[in-house]
């Protein structure tokens, strides 16, 4: 153990900022991960909130690029030579907090798409500790929703099953519309022997939702499992088999692939259905200093008329009806 | 050995008292409080905004900014609520910041510089002004008036005239053949303080789409893979200019641990700017700080001014 610096005082002030030791840790598929993570007083987070975490061991301890007296200068490990080195921080949402909104613990659900991600897949085993700012951005509006659809693509999933548990929590029914490009791809394991509907009727079907009580349905692009086809159809197809849904306290909720809620957005509206969409952008900061994350809100009817609001502290939640795409 | 608790990390910025050599870099740390709860701010020495124009600027398309190996590449655009909102909204929030701030100011011609300038200088929170006219991401104004050493001399000469009371930093391209050039005109037209460097023009490139990354097509490079070309750059205009001119030098570019503040310092700067590592690690500043003492320390020093240019050179033998 390296003696403690007068570092300890300087982070002993900071909120927001936290490392969190991995409790638990679930390999759902070759790409996609469940860990848990401890981390004293993170409390309060909302689903739809996101935490940025630092993915990479060149900066891995506490203060891990200052100095420290036993040692050397700090230096960057790994020196990039082929392999890229993830730099900034990763965003990743909240995907739930198992012992509640007071619990210190909380959980990440990721897919290892480049370096920051396979990095986290191959380090965040039980016992290694990751540093984590959050919770940030806004979260979803739940208050006073009877019925939520959500509608979930890819690792989209990610921000939805905290928003079920919650949603759940305060008595509102709850769906779950996932897609995925095939089922390798699918972001949650089936529970074995769940019957799944092919014209994508919800069941109790996935781990996580089933012990929520949340039926949910499944399609793939290419039909490996569930319904074949669009999600924006599936939703479609959802509303029109439902008709009971087209009225108040029934929200649409979606995070996925812009393309496809943009559709989602659509088709809600058709039905004149509120549709809270969660955004994705490319972050440096994560904390509104910067001026990367931006995407285009519509002030009023007028598509001309728009402003940019930045995804991570503007949202990343918006009403999808507000956004231009 | 000093005791570490005796060394002194202020340095003088022409009129100005710093408390530790380590500034914001402008654009990186927002308008003054994103970070407040994140970063320990009695470590930053001056804390330097986001470019400020004359009228608000939506800025570029996204994707705006992407990671190279590395590096940060960034095309925001300079997009910033305006002088307007700025001073009612943001300037206020000064009151809770420390450190001197020094307000960065960019514009598309040299008369919208000096509108914003001598407004700018009016505002008794507002310590200092950096002229960015290094900007790589602006069709006009920044780098186009920065690389070119007559015009650099032309906005520097009328900023002078309005700006009175606050401390006029320069702050320079390094997209420039050599940037002792532009630093002469900076210096020449009474620029009391140089700040180097802005980032480095630069493309990255999807292969599956076979498309630029950023919607702006280029970007300015920042992050670790700069700072051998930016320490370079305040080495060159120290020595051969603002040493002897007796104008200090923020140096900035690629800095993320304490030991390549030290660097600069050695290379010549008085303070050090640090840009993308707030991104990873927003308390950055203090932990520079507390390094800088330690190296201090261990070398019987007393102040980071004692290392300012200390680089010691071979003799030359050819
Ligand atoms: C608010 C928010 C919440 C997120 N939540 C999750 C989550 O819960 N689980 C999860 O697995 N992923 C989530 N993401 C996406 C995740 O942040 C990226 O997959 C990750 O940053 C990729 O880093 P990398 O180094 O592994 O790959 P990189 O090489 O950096 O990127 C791989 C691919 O991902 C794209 N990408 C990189 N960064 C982002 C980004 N910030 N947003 C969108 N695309 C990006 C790149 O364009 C590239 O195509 C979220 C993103 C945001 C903005
Ligand atoms: C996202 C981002 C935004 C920036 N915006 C500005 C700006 O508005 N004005 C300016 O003068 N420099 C701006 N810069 C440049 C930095 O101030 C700094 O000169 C450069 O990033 C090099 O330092 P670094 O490697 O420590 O980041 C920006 C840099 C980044 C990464
Ligand atoms: S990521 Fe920096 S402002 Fe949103």
């Amino acid at each position: 153990m390296p003696p403690k610096n007068n570092l300890t005082r300087i982070f002993q002030s900071r909120r927001r900022h936290y490392r969190g030791r991995v409790v638990g840790r679930r390999d759902i598929s070759r790409e996609f991960a469940w860990i848990d993570l401890e981390a004293e007083q993170f409390t309060g987070a909302k689903p739809g909130q996101f935490v940025i975490v630092q993915c990479a061991d060149n900066t891995d301890q506490l203060a891990g690029h200052a100095w420290q007296d036993t040692t050397q200068w700090p230096r960057a490990k790994g020196v990039e030579l082929q392999d890229r080195v993830a730099l900034l921080r990763r965003p990743f949402s909240i995907a739930d907090m198992p012992h509640g909104r007071d619990g210190s613990r909380f959980s990440l659900h990721f897919r290892a798409v480049g370096p920051g991600t396979r990095w986290l897949a191959e380090n965040a085993r039980l016992g290694a500790e990751l540093q984590i700012i959050g919770p940030l951005g806004n979260g979803f509006k739940i208050k006073d929703v009877h019925q939520a659809i959500l509608v979930a693509g890819g690792i989209g999933a990610a921000a939805m099953s905290f928003l079920a548990k919650e949603l759940r929590n305060q008595g509102s029914e709850v769906v779950l519309l996932l897609g995925a490009k095939n089922r390798e791809l699918l972001p949650f394991s089936l529970i074995d022997g769940a019957v799944i509907d092919s014209e994508g009727e919800p069941s109790l079907c996935c781990e996580f939702f089933s012990e929520l009580g949340v039926r949910v349905s499944i399609s793939t692009d290419d039909g490996s499992v569930g319904k074949s086809g669009l999600l924006s159809e599936t939703l479609a197809d959802y509303l029109s088999r439902h008709r009971e849904l087209s009225q108040s306290g029934t929200v649409v909720y979606t995070c996925g692939p812009e393309a496809m809620m943009a559709k989602i957005v659509q088709v809600a509206a058709q039905q004149q259905l509120p549709c809270q969409v969660c955004m994705e952008r490319h972050m440096a900061c994560g904390l509104g200093a910067c001026q990367a994350c931006v995407c285009r809100q519509k002030q009023n009817q007028d598509e001309s008329d728009w402003v940019y609001k930045l995804v991570c502290s503007n949202g990343p939640v918006f009403d999808g009806q507000s956004i231009l795409w | 050995m000093v005791e570490k608790e005796k060394i002194d990390l202020r340095v003088r910025l022409g009129s100005l008292e710093l408390a530790t050599p380590i500034v914001t870099a402008s654009g990186t740390s927002g308008y003054g409080l994103e970070y407040a709860d994140l970063a320990d701010f009695s470590a930053i020495g001056a804390f330097f905004t986001k470019s400020i124009t004359l009228e608000p600027r939506k800025g570029n398309p996204p994707p705006r900014v992407v990671e190279t190996r590395a590096g940060l590449l960034n095309a925001i655009g300079l997009a910033n609520v305006g002088l307007e909102v700025f001073l009612k909204e943001k300037v206020p929030q000064f009151k809770r910041i420390p450190s001197p701030v020094i307000v960065n100011v960019a514009g598309r011609t040299i008369d919208e510089y000096t509108q914003v300038a001598a407004k700018l200088d009016e505002v008794e929170q507002i310590n200092g002004l950096e002229l960015n006219i290094s900007c790589p991401n602006v069709k006009e104004g920044g780098q186009t008036i920065g690389t070119d050493a007559k015009q650099v001399s032309k906005i520097v000469s009328a900023l002078r005239q309005v700006v009175k009371r606050c401390l006029l930093v320069v702050k320079l391209s390094p997209n420039v053949t050599d940037i002792l050039e532009p630093a002469k005109a900076a210096v020449e037209a009474g620029a009391d303080c140089l700040s180097l460097v802005n980032t480095f023009t630069s493309l990255a490139i999807d292969i599956n789409k076979q498309q630029p990354i950023l919607a702006n097509i280029t970007g300015g490079l920042s992050g670790p893979a700069i700072k051998p070309i930016a320490l370079y750059m305040v080495h060159r205009v120290y020595t051969q200019l603002c040493k002897k001119a007796n104008v200090p030098i923020i140096g900035m570019g690629g800095v993320q641990f304490g030991s390549d503040a030290i660097e600069f310092l050695l290379a010549g700067a008085t303070a050090v700017g640090v840009g993308t590592a707030l991104f990873v690690e927003p308390n950055s500043p203090a932990i520079l700080a507390e390094d800088i003492k330690k190296y201090l320390a261990d070398r019987g020093l007393e102040s980071p001014a004692e290392i300012t240019g200390k680089l010691q050179l071979p003799e030359k033998t050819d």
